[in-house]
């Protein structure tokens, strides 16, 4: 994967991030269920974007890495 | 023997291991002001990920994250949303930073912008802002030091007496080893912060509900409207959208801008560590959730508590724990106060010497960190001096300082992106965003719609910076490139603060 490619791919990610934990789309997730591994939608919600944040920091950081060595 | 004897036995072994932690993390640093207050630039990764994590986890979270949810339900998810945003920029603007504060030698916030934007005026007023919103921030974590041991000890050791033995204990070690002891001591409290979050977060559901599904059950089922986005105010009423939605943005806006967070930046070994510390940062984030978890557990088991803060010292003094767990709690609580309490004093004495002092008064190395040390006493004796006394909101102080440190956002972002950006300009947008962050703080009526007055402090901010900059004239090439294109100057450009007029 270029590097390029990858920061635009962050980029759109982080955006849609901002957007999902937010008015007025996070209104879409605002109740408590289902219960998603026992916990209430509304907080499992900005805890799923936290994850995807950070799987999506570690790929960028390898790619940048990687490309810093090169 | 009785059991606050048992318990304070344990914080007394915490706080011991705390103070050989903080004097040996000064070995091997150099007696010079860069050594103090930057660590002579030499953190690595372990050291600047637990400074990070446990400086923005403070005892506000550890105690104030389970009151939220406790009395305000699913308004404290607020605070899961904000962080990672928050952290994201400084993945960009934190290599850079460390890349001209090594190369101009500068070891504070204001050092940094007054670098670019040269003004004697401008670092005085960043020292003012700085310390005006860090004052109320560690009178908060003695505050919660002190409340945590008056009642795990049953009162045996009041307020005063608790939080002025902790914070013995983190000025000795902060006089002694400076930013060296913040980071080490911060390793060792992290993890004990961490461990004993998850720890009790996973079993006070279990041991009050048999676990997280059936505690949000039993809260769906008799308090629904805890677990509805976007929660509750303080007062009970529901949370309006703006307010939620504005909560997110400020705080994501301020989050590396404070002080004593934006300065570890040249504190960092190079650049990758800075990168990595931010990748790695969301794994810290998520130690909010057993926090929640413990707030939660609260709801059905307390009817109702004066000051939800005290939620999570209630619970485990009214749940038959044995009594290690209490002490290993009691640990955890003051590692919150005092990881982020410890940063914030040597931060504090650092900004008044280095960025309201030094500009205005010729000192060299010795003078200046026999000043930083000095101040360092002042700073905890001021907060001391709140932290004991009755009736001071702090807390609101604390929220309406987020929005004033966020009026910092756009000077930086202006100092390395915007070759157009001028030192009339960034005063412009500091006094009129400041002020009008502070015009809706004190008169929220005026307010067209409920959000944070930060917010609104931003959005006049903005123009007023780029109009004033534009109708002024363009600053030096040679310092604008320094900043906007840091890996393409020469490191000899251009002069460093300490000699801007």
């Amino acid at each position: 994967m270029n590097g390029r490619f990858v920061r635009r791919i962050a980029a759109a990610v982080f955006l849609l991030n901002l957007l999902a934990i937010t008015w007025p789309v996070v209104t879409l997730f605002r109740d408590p269920q289902p219960l998603i591994f026992g916990l209430p939608l509304s907080m499992a919600w900005p805890i799923a974007w936290i994850l995807i944040g950070w799987i999506m920091l570690l790929v960028l950081d390898h790619v940048e890495e990687k490309e810093d060595v090169s | 023997m009785p059991q606050w004897v048992v318990i304070s036995s344990m914080i007394v072994a915490y706080l011991g291991l705390t103070l050989w932690v903080g004097l040996r993390a000064g070995r091997g640093t150099s007696s010079t002001v860069d050594g103090f207050v930057a660590g002579d630039r030499n953190f690595g990764f372990l050291v600047m990920y637990f400074v990070t994590g446990a400086t923005v986890f403070s005892a506000f979270a550890f105690l104030g994250g389970p009151g939220w949810a406790y009395s305000r339900g699913a308004a404290a998810f607020y605070i899961l949303s904000y962080g990672v945003l928050g952290m994201l920029p400084w993945y960009v603007i934190g290599p850079r930073v460390a890349r001209i504060g090594r190369r101009l030698g500068h070891v504070t916030q204001a050092q940094f912008l007054t670098g670019r934007f040269q003004s004697r005026g401008l670092s005085l007023l960043i020292a003012v802002i700085s310390i005006a919103a860090l004052i109320p921030y560690i009178t908060l974590q003695m505050r919660g030091a002190g409340i945590v041991i008056e009642a795990v000890t049953e009162g045996q050791v009041p307020l005063w007496a608790g939080a002025a033995v902790a914070y013995g204990i983190v000025m000795i070690y902060v006089l002694v080893s400076g930013v060296s002891a913040v980071g080490w001591t911060n390793t060792l409290q992290g993890v004990f912060m961490i461990v004993i979050a998850w720890s009790l977060g996973l079993y006070l559901p279990f041991a009050l509900y048999g676990g997280i599904g059936p505690m949000f059950e039993a809260i769906l089922t008799q308090r629904p409207e805890m677990l509805a986005l976007p929660g509750l105010t303080a007062a009970g009423e529901p949370w309006s959208w703006a307010g939620y939605t504005s909560a997110i943005l400020i705080s994501a806006v301020g989050l590396t801008l404070w002080p004593h967070i934006f300065m570890k930046a040249f504190t960092a070994r190079d650049e990758r560590i800075i990168r990595r510390t931010v990748v790695w940062f969301p794994t810290f984030q998520l130690f909010l959730v057993p926090v929640f978890l413990i707030g939660f557990a609260g709801i059905l088991f307390v009817d109702s508590l004066a000051q939800p803060d005290f939620i999570l010292p209630y619970l485990i003094l009214n749940v038959d724990l044995p009594v290690i767990v209490v002490g290993l709690f009691c640990a955890g609580a003051l590692s919150a106060s005092m990881s982020t309490g410890d940063a914030l004093m040597h931060a504090t004495a650092s900004v008044a010497v280095e960025d309201g002092i030094r500009p205005f008064a010729r000192l060299n190395e010795y003078q200046q960190r026999l000043l930083i040390r000095a101040l360092i006493v002042v700073a905890g004796a001021v907060a001391y001096f709140f932290a004991i006394a009755e009736g001071i909101s702090l807390v609101v102080l604390l929220l309406t300082s987020y929005g004033i440190i966020a009026q910092l956002a756009p000077p930086v972002v202006a100092a390395l992106f915007w070759r157009r950006a001028t030192t009339p300009g960034v005063i412009a947008g500091l006094a009129a965003g400041g002020a009008t962050t502070l015009l809706f703080f004190f008169a929220p009526e005026l307010k067209p719609i409920e959000m944070h007055e930060g917010l609104f402090g931003l959005i006049v901010h903005v123009p007023v910076l780029v109009l004033v900059s534009l109708l002024t004239p363009a600053q030096d090439p040679a310092r604008v490139e320094a900043y906007v294109n840091p890996s393409r100057t020469p490191a000899t450009n251009p002069p460093t603060s300490s000699t801007a007029s």
